[in-house]
C-alpha cells in the first residue's frame, strides 16, 4: 500500500511539469547526445550500443558458421578466423552482455526504486562514453585486420610476444581494460544508488526483486573485474616492458594469468546471468498474475550465488596438473552452486502454479530460457566433475554448454525484457505480431545449432579449429548445425525489424500494459526526465498494485519533492535499512565534462597502445585537471540548514551530512580498490609457492631509515586528517591537520618509491617485477592522497568546508587510511622474505 | 550498511576461509610440509563460520528487521554448509598428486 497523504503541493500538476521537465531535460539538438547526464537518456545509449555490438558479434559468428559448414572449407585462411572468433566471444562477453546489463540497470534502477536518477549521474556518462571510446578501439582494430586472435582467454605464452608479436593483442589488453572502467564505474553507482537513492518507506525487504540481483551482481562486477583489470595491467607491462610475469625462464608462471582470468571470469558468468534472473523474477509474475512465490528465498538464493561463483574458478583449469585435491575443492564448489540456481528455478515454477500465466511474448521468451538454461545448468553439472572435464576439455562440447548458459541464461530472458519493457521505452504498442516468429526461429535455430554442438563435442572436434578433414565424422552435423545458425539469425533480424515498426508506427499504447505493480509504471510512458513528479512513499513491494491511483497522485504533486526549487535537480536519500529518508540530493546538470573526461582519459590508453609514451603523462595530467574541473562545482559555500523536502519533511542537503553520496561511493570503489591489491598480493604469493625458477637472483634489502620514515607517514597521516575533521567539527582551523596528514602521506610515498630503488631491473626476474607493480602501487595512492589533501585545503580556503560540511574531508580520509594500510602490505611483502631469509 | 554486513558477511568468511585453506594447499605442496595441517585448518574454518550462525541468531548482533534477520541466518547456515561441503577433500585426498 501507498500512502499519499493530504498534502497538496502549492503548484499544479501541468506547471509542475512543464517547470521539471525545464529543469531536468537534456540540451536541445545533436549537442544533447554529448552533455546529457540524465539516466533514461544514458539509459538508452547503452542499450542501443550494446545491441549495435550484439549484431557486430552476431555477424562474427555467421562467419565462424560459414567456415564450419564444410570440411577444408576455402572461406577463410586461419590468420583471419582466429580474429573472427576472439573478437565474437570479446564483443559477447566484453561489449554486450554486460553493457547491456548497465544500460538496463541505468534506464530501469531509478525508476524501480522511486527515485528521479542514479547517484552520481556524470559518472553514468562517464563510463558510457569510455564504453563507446575502447569498445571502438576494438572496432577499429577489427576492421584494419589487426584484430586480437589469441582466444577470449588471452592465455600467455600464446598473446604475450612469444605468440603475438604485433599489436593484436594489445588491442584487446588496453581496449578491454578502457572499456572496464564503464563497468567499475556502472557498479559504484548501482550499488550506491540500490543503497541510498530509493523511495520513502523503501525497505531492504520492500526493495523490488530486480534491485537485489543488481545489487548483487555490481559488487560482484567490484569484486571480480579488478584480477582481469590486474591481469591485463602485468600482461601489457610484460608485452611493452619485458617484465616477466608469465615467462619461466625468469620465474614467471602463465598459469597466473589463467587464475587471474578465471577469478574474473567465472563470477562473470553469473555476473551475466543474475541480472536476467532479475528479470525473470519482475517479468514472471506479472505474466503469471500474481506475486513471486518465496521473495525471501530467491534473495537468499541470489546472494548466494553471488559469492559461492567465487570460488569456482579453477574448474576452467582442471586439465592444467593442478593436484587432485585442489580439483576436489573447486569440483565441490562447483556443484554446490547449483541449489540457490535451483531454489531460483523452482521459486520460479511455483510462482507458475500459484499464478493464472498468460502467454504473451515476454512470456514465450520466458518458457524458451527455461528450456535451455536447465540443459545448460545440467551440462555445467557434468563439465564440474574432474574426470568427465578431461575428456570434454577444449572440445566443441563446452562451447555449446556455454552458448546454453549465456543465450539460454542472458539473452533469451533479455528478449523477454526487451518485449516486456519497449512500450515504457516508447510509449507504443507493438503493430504486427513479428516478435511470435522471430521467437520460434531463434528458439528452433538455437537448439538445432548448439545440441549438435554438444555431439560433435563428443566425437572429438576442438573448440577454435578453423576447418577440418573430410572423413571425421563431423561433416554432416557441422552443416546442419550451420543451417540451424542462420535460422537463429534470421530470428534475430526479424526482431530488429519488429523494433523498428514499433519504433516507426505510432501506435499509442496504455500507460501500464500488463498490469504490473512495480514503480516504473506510475508514470507517463515515454518517460519524463524527471522520473516523478513527486517521490512517492511505499508501504509495500508492489506499490503500484496496492494502490492504483499512485501515478495520478504523483503528478499532482501529493508526493515528496513536489515543488521545483530555484530550478535544482532534486532527489532524497533514504538509510539502507528502513527507507527513512535522511537527505536531499542535488544533482549537477547537462555538461560535456564527462565526454571530455573520456576522451582524455582515452589517450592514456592509445599512448600505451601506439607505443607514444608522452602521450600518457600528458592525458594524465589533463584527467587530473578535469576531475578538480569536475569535483569543484559540488557542495555549497555556506550551510543551508533542513530544507522543506514535502508533506512537511525538512531534510538537510546531501552535502551537509556524515556521509554523503561520495563517501559511499568511495568505499564501494575503495572495495573494488582492494580486491586489485589483493589479487597483486595473491599473483606474488603464487609466483613464489608455484612457479619455476625461484628463489629470485637476490632479495630486495630494505633501507630501515626509509621503513621508519614509512612508518612514521602511516602514523601521521590517519592521525593528521582526524585532526583536521576534529577542529572542523569545532569551528577551527583544519589546515594544521591537513599539513600534517600531507606531511605523513609524503612519508608513505618516500617508503613506497624504496621497493623499486631497491630493485633496479624489473626485467632481471617475476620477482623484481612484481615488486616494481606493489611499489608503484604504493606510490601512485601516496601521490592521489596528495593530490586530494591539496585539494581539500582549497576547499576549505574558498569556505565548502564547515562543522555541518565534513564530508569531503571524511572521503578523504577513507583514502588516507587506505594508502597507509597499503603501503605497509606493500612494504612487508617486499622486505620481508628478505629480512628472514 | 551493518544489515548488508550481515547479508554478505557469513558467505564473505566462507571465501576467506576457502582461498586460504587453497593457499595453504599450495603451501603445504611447496614446502613439503605435514598434510594434517590442512585437515586442523577445516576444523577450524567449520569452527569460525559457526560464529557468525551464532551471532546472528543473538539479540545484541542479529538485525531487528524480521525479513534481514531471517535471511542473514539463512545465508550463515548456507556458509555453514559450504565450508563443510567444499573443503571435505582436505580430509579425504591425496594432497600433492
Amino acid at each position: 500500500m501507498v500512502s499519499l497523504c493530504r498534502w497538496v503541493s502549492p503548484v499544479n500538476a501541468l506547471r509542475r511539469h512543464r517547470e521539471l521537465s525545464r529543469i531536468w531535460a537534456s540540451d536541445p539538438g545533436w549537442r544533447g547526445w554529448f552533455t546529457t547526464v540524465n539516466h533514461t537518456d544514458i539509459g538508452r545509449m547503452f542499450l542501443a550500443v550494446a545491441v549495435i555490438f550484439f549484431f557486430i558479434g552476431g555477424i562474427l559468428a555467421m562467419l565462424i558458421r560459414a567456415q564450419l559448414a564444410s570440411p577444408r572449407s576455402p572461406f577463410m585462411g586461419p590468420e583471419i578466423y582466429n580474429q573472427i572468433f576472439t573478437m565474437h566471444g570479446t564483443i559477447m562477453m566484453f561489449l554486450f552482455a554486460i553493457p547491456l546489463f548497465e544500460g538496463l540497470a541505468v534506464y530501469f534502477l531509478p525508476k524501480l526504486l522511486g527515485a528521479r536518477d542514479l547517484a552520481f549521474p556524470r559518472l553514468t556518462a562517464y563510463g558510457f562514453w569510455c564504453y563507446v571510446f575502447g569498445g571502438s578501439m576494438l572496432i577499429f582494430a577489427l576492421l584494419a585486420g589487426i584484430a586480437p586472435d589469441s582466444g577470449w582467454f588471452m592465455y600467455p605464452p600464446l598473446s604475450s610476444t612469444l605468440g603475438s608479436p604485433g599489436i593484436n593483442s594489445d588491442f584487446w589488453l588496453i581496449g578491454i581494460t578502457f572499456v572496464e572502467i564503464s563497468a567499475i564505474c556502472a557498479a559504484v553507482e548501482i550499488t550506491v544508488s540500490i543503497l541510498r537513492y530509493r523511495a520513502a518507506g523503501m525497505s531492504l525487504s520492500r526493495m523490488p526483486i530486480f534491485a537485489w540481483y543488481a545489487l548483487v551482481t555490481s559488487l560482484m562486477i567490484l569484486t571480480g573485474f579488478p584480477p582481469l583489470i590486474l591481469g591485463s595491467v602485468l600482461l601489457e607491462l610484460e608485452r611493452a616492458f619485458g617484465m616477466p610475469f608469465f615467462q619461466v625462464e625468469h620465474g614467471g608462471d602463465s598459469l597466473l594469468w589463467q587464475h587471474l582470468f578465471w577469478l574474473f571470469g567465472h563470477p562473470e558468468v553469473y555476473i551475466i546471468f543474475l541480472p536476467a534472473a532479475g528479470v525473470i523474477s519482475t517479468i514472471l509474475p506479472v505474466m503469471a498474475r500474481t506475486t513471486l512465490l518465496g521473495y525471501g528465498w530467491v534473495v537468499v538464493g541470489a546472494i548466494s550465488l553471488g559469492v559461492l561463483s567465487f570460488g569456482i574458478w579453477v574448474h576452467h583449469m582442471f586439465a592444467t596438473g593442478i593436484p587432485h585435491m585442489a580439483l576436489a575443492f573447486f569440483s565441490a564448489a562447483s556443484t554446490l552452486v547449483a541449489v540457490p540456481i535451483g531454489i531460483q528455478i523452482f521459486a520460479w515454477l511455483g510462482t507458475i502454479w500459484k499464478g493464472r500465466p498468460q502467454m504473451h511474448l515476454p512470456m514465450l521468451w520466458i518458457v524458451g530460457f527455461f528450456a535451455t538454461f536447465v540443459i545448460g545448468g545440467l551440462t555445467g553439472v557434468m563439465v564440474a566433475v574432474v574426470p568427465f572435464n578431461w575428456q570434454v576439455h577444449d572440445t566443441a562440447f563446452v562451447t555449446a554448454h556455454l552458448h546454453y548458459v549465456l543465450v539460454g541464461g542472458f539473452v533469451f530472458p533479455m528478449l523477454a525484457a526487451l518485449y516486456y519493457w519497449m512500450p515504457h521505452l516508447t510509449g507504443r504498442k507493438r503493430f504486427f505480431k513479428l516478435g511470435e516468429t522471430a521467437f520460434w526461429l531463434v528458439f528452433i535455430g538455437f537448439h538445432g545449432t548448439f545440441l549438435l554442438m554438444h555431439w560433435v563435442g563428443l566425437l572429438g572436434q576442438r573448440r577454435r579449429i578453423d576447418t577440418y578433414d573430410a572423413g571425421s565424422g563431423w561433416e554432416v552435423i557441422n552443416l546442419i548445425s550451420s543451417v540451424f545458425s542462420f535460422v537463429m539469425a534470421i530470428g534475430f533480424a526479424l526482431i530488429l525489424i519488429d523494433v523498428i515498426i514499433h519504433t516507426v508506427i505510432r501506435s499509442r499504447g496504455p500507460r501500464n500494459p500488463w498490469g504490473a505493480g512495480s514503480l516504473e509504471w506510475a508514470m507517463p510512458i515515454p518517460p519524463p526526465p524527471y522520473n516523478f513528479a513527486s517521490l512517492p512513499e511505499v508501504t509495500s513491494r508492489d506499490a503500484l498494485a496496492k494502490s492504483p491511483g499512485l501515478a495520478l497522485g504523483l503528478a499532482k504533486g501529493e508526493g515528496y519533492l513536489g515543488t521545483p526549487r530555484d530550478g535544482l535537480r532534486e532527489t532524497l536519500t533514504v538509510d539502507t535499512a528502513t527507507g527513512q529518508p535522511n537527505g536531499i540530493v542535488v544533482f549537477p546538470k547537462n555538461t560535456a565534462l564527462p565526454i571530455l573526461m573520456a576522451f582524455v582519459t582515452g589517450g592514456i590508453f592509445l599512448g600505451m597502445l601506439i607505443k607514444a609514451y608522452w602521450l600518457v603523462p600528458l592525458a594524465g595530467a589533463g584527467v587530473v585537471a578535469l576531475s578538480l574541473r569536475w569535483v569543484w562545482g559540488l557542495g555549497h559555500r555556506r550551510d543551508r540548514g533542513l530544507q522543506d523536502a514535502g508533506r512537511g519533511l525538512m531534510l538537510p542537503f546531501a552535502s551537509e551530512t556524515a556521509d554523503p553520496p561520495g563517501w559511499w561511493g568511495s568505499v564501494f570503489l575503495l572495495i573494488a580498490n582492494a580486491t586489485f591489491f589483493g589479487c597483486l598480493l595473491f599473483g606474488y604469493a603464487f609466483l613464489w609457492t608455484v612457479a619455476p625458477n625461484w628463489p629470485p637472483p637476490q632479495w630486495g634489502v630494505a633501507d630501515v631509515r626509509w621503513l621508519g620514515v614509512a612508518f612514521t607517514g602511516a602514523l601521521i597521516g590517519p592521525l593528521g586528517i582526524r585532526w583536521a575533521i576534529l577542529s572542523l567539527g569545532r569551528d577551527g582551523s583544519p589546515l594544521p591537520g591537513f599539513l600534517a596528514t600531507l606531511v605523513g602521506v609524503v612519508g608513505l610515498g618516500a617508503g613506497a618509491a624504496t621497493i623499486p630503488l631497491s630493485l633496479p631491473d624489473p626485467t632481471r626476474h617475476a620477482y623484481d617485477a612484481t615488486l616494481w607493480v606493489i611499489g608503484g602501487y604504493g606510490l601512485f595512492h601516496a601521490a592521489l592522497v596528495v593530490l586530494m589533501t591539496c585539494f581539500l585545503i582549497a576547499r576549505s580556503a574558498a569556505g565548502f568546508l564547515s562543522a555541518r560540511r565534513l564530508g569531503e574531508a571524511r572521503i578523504v580520509r577513507l583514502w588516507v587510511d587506505y594508502a597507509a594500510l597499503v603501503t605497509l602490505a606493500a612494504l612487508a611483502a617486499a622486505f620481508a622474505p628478505g629480512l628472514l631469509s | 550498511m551493518t544489515d548488508i554486513l550481515r547479508l554478505f558477511g557469513p558467505l564473505v568468511l566462507w571465501l576467506a576461509s576457502f582461498s586460504a585453506i587453497y593457499g595453504l594447499h599450495g603451501a603445504i605442496c611447496a614446502q613439503g610440509w605435514d598434510r594434517s595441517l590442512l585437515v586442523m585448518a577445516w576444523g577450524i574454518a567449520v569452527a569460525v563460520q559457526a560464529a557468525p550462525l551464532l551471532l546472528l541468531s543473538t539479540e545484541r548482533f542479529g538485525a531487528r528487521a524480521g525479513f534481514v534477520r531471517r535471511a542473514s541466518l539463512a545465508l550463515a547456515i548456507v556458509s555453514l554448509v559450504a565450508v563443510i561441503w567444499t573443503l571435505a577433500p582436505a580430509a579425504f585426498l591425496s594432497a600433492c598428486v
